[in-house]
């Protein structure tokens, strides 16, 4: 099942667990690849050429901020990424309107489902 | 094999400095995390996909960013160019159908009549000045547009 209709939720709900990801502490971007391949193997294979474009494009709109810090241990520097105080307003209202979002569509699946009653 | 890898995603990357710079420095630390939590450059390799791939996904952000000042920065231009034309084509008609200082009507002759202004200038002159300013501006938004 993994055809482009399944494509569009992934596409449109990655940006939020991103922001999840982050705003729940600061983070780098293998442990977010780590997370997301350890709990949401329903999301797929989560791929650094998919979350890096993601997070240029959060950066650019001020949502998530990063500094860079020495990483002695793979010899260079990592880039830790924490939300801005505009990115946790924009979580928030992304949330309650998810739930919102889940009530309406559930909405229909119920309709749908109870379609025999209906006759 | 990882340096051949990041040298060809340079190759792909048409942007500026620093989007480059920071796609780049990003990249050494996909391969810096990946081998420090025990993959190898080849496992890393085949999960970016091919350099220009990753170079394709990797600039898009950034060249959706550059486009869109770019449009305001042209309707900007194209405004002082415009107003530099207005204003210097409304001081260069005041000027051209002035009459001659100390006349009046369309007289054959000089008539004894002093026509004098409240003011110490010419008005026309504020035309000649909005003109020029707008001539700067659109000089200097031109240059810089052409430079990024």
């Amino acid at each position: 099942m993994d055809n482009r209709y399944v494509q569009q939720f992934k596409k449109g709900s990655l940006e939020m667990i991103l922001l999840c990801l982050i705003g729940r502490k600061e983070t780098y971007g293998y442990e977010m690849i780590t997370e997301l391949n350890g709990s949401a193997s329903v999301l797929g294979y989560a791929k650094e050429g998919t979350i890096y474009p993601i997070l240029y494009r959060l950066q650019e709109a001020n949502l998530i901020q990063c500094r860079l810090a020495h990483a002695a241990a793979n010899g260079g520097s990592k880039k830790y990424y924490s939300l801005t105080d505009h990115g946790k307003e924009v979580l928030e209202e992304l949330i309650a309107f998810w739930s919102n979002y889940e009530n309406c569509v559930n909405g229909f699946i119920d309709s749908y489902n109870k379609r025999d009653g209906l006759k | 094999m990882k340096e051949q890898y990041i040298k060809q995603v340079k190759k792909e990357l048409n942007l500026s400095g620093n989007a480059k710079r920071e796609i780049l420095r990003d990249l050494q630390e996909i391969f810096a995390s990946a081998l420090e939590h025990g993959e190898t450059e080849q496992q890393v390799m085949a999960r970016l996909g091919s350099p220009k791939e990753f170079a394709k996904n990797a600039k898009e952000p950034f060249e959706e960013i550059k486009q869109r000042p770019k449009r305001g920065k042209i309707v900007r231009l194209v405004c002082c160019a415009l107003g530099a034309v207005i204003f210097f084509g409304l001081f260069f008609s005041a000027r051209l159908h002035q009459v001659p200082d100390n006349v009046i009507g369309q007289a054959n002759s000089m008539t004894g009549i002093l026509v004098s202004s409240p003011l110490p200038f010419n008005i026309s002159w504020f035309l000649g000045i909005a003109g020029c300013v707008f001539l700067i501006l659109t000089i200097i938004f031109a240059v810089k547009l052409v430079r990024r």
